[in-house]
């Protein structure tokens, strides 16, 4: 068995003074999707900030390994370069910063921090057009302010076409399907399937079953109250749709 | 009282004696320092210098002026120091006269009158080529430009003195005239500017700067601007990126003096370490200048908690139909955006040097319209870059 792409041990966090995380463990191996769902306020968009490295979640025990390799103490930039990538939930608009620049760049600092060569402005030219046909994006969104003017699903699709030019071994997912109507979802599905393969592991997190009849997952795990508290395969997911996360809070506080 | 009398007359016998060649000069000095012992200077206590202490401007140091970036792009055709106004060859259609007034009206044109170094007076004629670069390397100046009837310029003014600079430049644009008005300020961190801008703007003439300040030391620039006739555009822009002890302070009064003129401003600062940036607009509507158009905007971003920003847009209106409107917004960088920038690989530091330039970014875009404005554009992008860049290796060490 090679090293897991992702293993998360007992793993404790805070925002300010009030724990969130409470003794999260989870491993990913190269090729697997694992989808987290949960109710609100479980706790699932501080994973995701956490294993991203945001300023402000603070790690009270536990540890979180890349490829074998401590990242706790990594800082974001470091953590995107060894191959990690969080798509937003919410992906911040940045006015005054071109996409076409905002990725060159992004992709060219990754690249230096691996000791790569940068790629040249039509080299990267054609791979940034290669990538955005199929997300329908068009050169006069290149060409707009990183999401700025940008709809719900423009911003998503933006998202995967930056995990595609950036080509992260491990993904996390925030509740890519918020905002989405069923086409965009499709859309942004295919983006994603496409990235997917036996060396890329993916972690898709989400409020809804309905995302993952698109991004269909290997494993489905529970998130409740700081904790994994249930895991099994993509009929977990189904199961949940039927009976809401009512039972398993209940099964918490029982 | 009678002693102080006396210590005046002869400081101005002093002065008297030790006189330029220039007797046009000599007179100026003489009749500013006898006008500077009946007014003195503005105190802090003076509401339009409560955020400015002129005592750290007398304090300057002599060293050397810095060159300008500007020249890459134009050699400078005229230069000011303290020998006075030097006028090399002038592009075809601007012409020169040697005299201008000092036109003392307060404290402050009193001490450049006594000071006085040089002066220069130059007309624009329609199909004047362009552009003409002034670089001023100190002393106290006095500048005159008139822009003719539909006569067009672009005017680059570098800002390199060092010491205690004090320059008068009044613009007066004649009907249908246009005036692209770019201003570098880029001098020793021990230097100090004083600058007065009076700008008179005439029947369908368009006033356009746009100004970029890089090393400040300490500068307060006082525009004076009248829309005086029909018709008239204006626009000023200003981008400061201030460090260390600079102080910058930006104080305009534009005064919409007849109907159907617009005006639109926008001011952006950039403060770190113990720098102090001031932005005073008041925007005055004269009664009866109905369909003024008139806006002020003053964004600020705050590095460091040490660093501080006074901003004070002021309106008055005393016409009915006008659309006028003015703000002021301060704050630290975007977290979220930074985070955003950092989580895709880019390192911290250039993740807010890419915020910073995006922050002061639209200061430039009325460059996009100049002639030869994109590559103006491109030599102030890279000096704010390299600018930065020097601010955030200070910042770590």
């Amino acid at each position: 068995m090679s090293t897991p792409l992702l293993e998360i041990n007992d793993l404790h966090a805070r925002v300010e003074d009030k724990p969130i995380l409470k003794g999260l463990s989870l491993t990913v191996n190269e090729g697997e999707v694992h989808a987290i769902m949960g109710p609100n306020g479980a706790g699932k968009s501080t994973l995701s900030y956490v294993i991203a490295g945001r300023e402000g979640y603070e790690i009270t025990g536990g540890s979180i390994k890349f490829r074998g390799q401590e990242i706790t103490e990594m800082n974001p930039e470091e953590r995107a370069a060894i191959g990690l990538f969080l798509a937003f939930q919410y992906p911040i608009e940045i006015p005054g910063v071109g996409t076409a620049t905002f990725l060159r760049t992004a992709v060219n600092e990754q690249r230096k921090a691996r000791g790569e060569d940068e790629l040249d402005a039509i080299g990267f030219l054609k791979a940034m057009r290669a990538a955005a046909k199929p997300l329908n994006i068009t050169d006069e969104m290149l060409k707009r302010a990183v999401n700025v003017g940008f709809s719900g699903g423009e911003k998503k699709r933006n998202e995967v076409l930056q995990m595609t030019m950036l080509a992260p071994s491990m993904c996390v997912l925030d509740e890519t399907d918020s905002g989405l109507d069923i086409d965009a979802l499709r859309v942004v599905a295919d983006g994603v399937n496409a990235l997917r393969g036996p060396d890329k592991g993916f972690l898709v997190i989400t409020h809804y079953q309905r995302l993952l009849d698109y991004i269909v997952p290997d494993f489905v795990h529970v998130l409740a109250d700081g904790k994994i508290v249930k895991s099994g395969d993509k009929s977990l997911a189904l199961e949940l749709e039927k009976t809401g996360y009512v039972d398993i809070q209940q099964g918490l506080t029982a | 009282m009678a002693d102080q009398t006396k210590f005046v007359d002869e400081g101005i016998a002093w002065l008297a004696a030790n006189a330029p060649q220039d007797a046009g000069i000599a007179d100026a000095r003489v009749a500013g320092a006898k006008a500077l012992a009946e007014l003195g200077l503005p105190s802090k206590r003076v509401e339009a210098w409560k955020y400015t202490d002129l005592r750290r401007f007398l304090g300057a140091s002599n060293s050397n002026a810095k060159a300008s970036c500007l020249t890459d792009a134009v050699s400078p055709q005229i230069t000011l120091s303290k020998g006075g106004a030097m006028v090399g060859a002038l592009p075809s259609g601007v012409a020169h006269a040697d005299r201008t007034d000092f036109a003392i009206t307060d404290g402050l044109s009193a001490l450049r009158s006594g000071a006085a170094t040089g002066s220069v007076a130059l007309t624009i004629e329609e199909g004047a080529a362009e552009p003409l670069h002034i670089l001023n390397e100190g002393g106290a100046n006095a500048v005159a430009i008139t822009v003719k009837k539909f006569a067009t310029l672009t005017l680059m003014e570098s800002s390199v003195a060092d010491g205690l600079s004090q320059t008068l430049l009044s613009i007066t644009l004649e009907d249908g005239a246009k005036l692209r008005h770019v201003r570098l300020k880029d001098s020793p961190a021990d230097s100090a500017d004083l600058t007065e801008l009076s700008v008179t703007v005439g029947r369908d003439a368009t006033y356009e700067q746009v100004s970029v300040i890089l090393n400040a030391g300490q500068t307060r620039v006082t525009v004076d601007a009248n829309l005086s006739a029909p018709g008239c555009h204006m626009r000023m822009n200003a981008a400061a990126l201030l460090d260390g002890q600079d102080h910058f302070d930006l104080s305009a009064r534009t005064n919409h003096a007849i109907a159907h003129c617009d005006s639109h401003q926008l001011y952006k600062m950039v403060a770190a370490d113990k720098a102090h940036g001031v932005m005073q607009g008041l925007i005055n509507v004269a009664e009866g200048a109905d369909d003024t158009d008139a806006h002020l905007l003053s964004k600020s971003l705050l590095l460091d908690a040490t660093a501080t920003i006074h901003q004070k847009p002021e309106l008055t209106i005393f016409a009915d139909e006008v659309v006028c409107s003015h703000g002021a917004t301060c704050g630290a960088l975007d977290a979220d955006a930074l985070f955003y920038l950092r989580s895709r690989g880019i390192p911290e530091r250039q993740a807010r040097a890419l915020l910073i330039a995006a922050f002061l970014d639209d200061v430039l875009l009325p460059l996009a319209d100049w002639p030869d404005g994109e590559r103006l554009a491109a030599i102030l992008r890279e000096a704010l870059q390299a600018r930065f860049d020097a601010i955030v290796k200070g910042a770590g060490a």
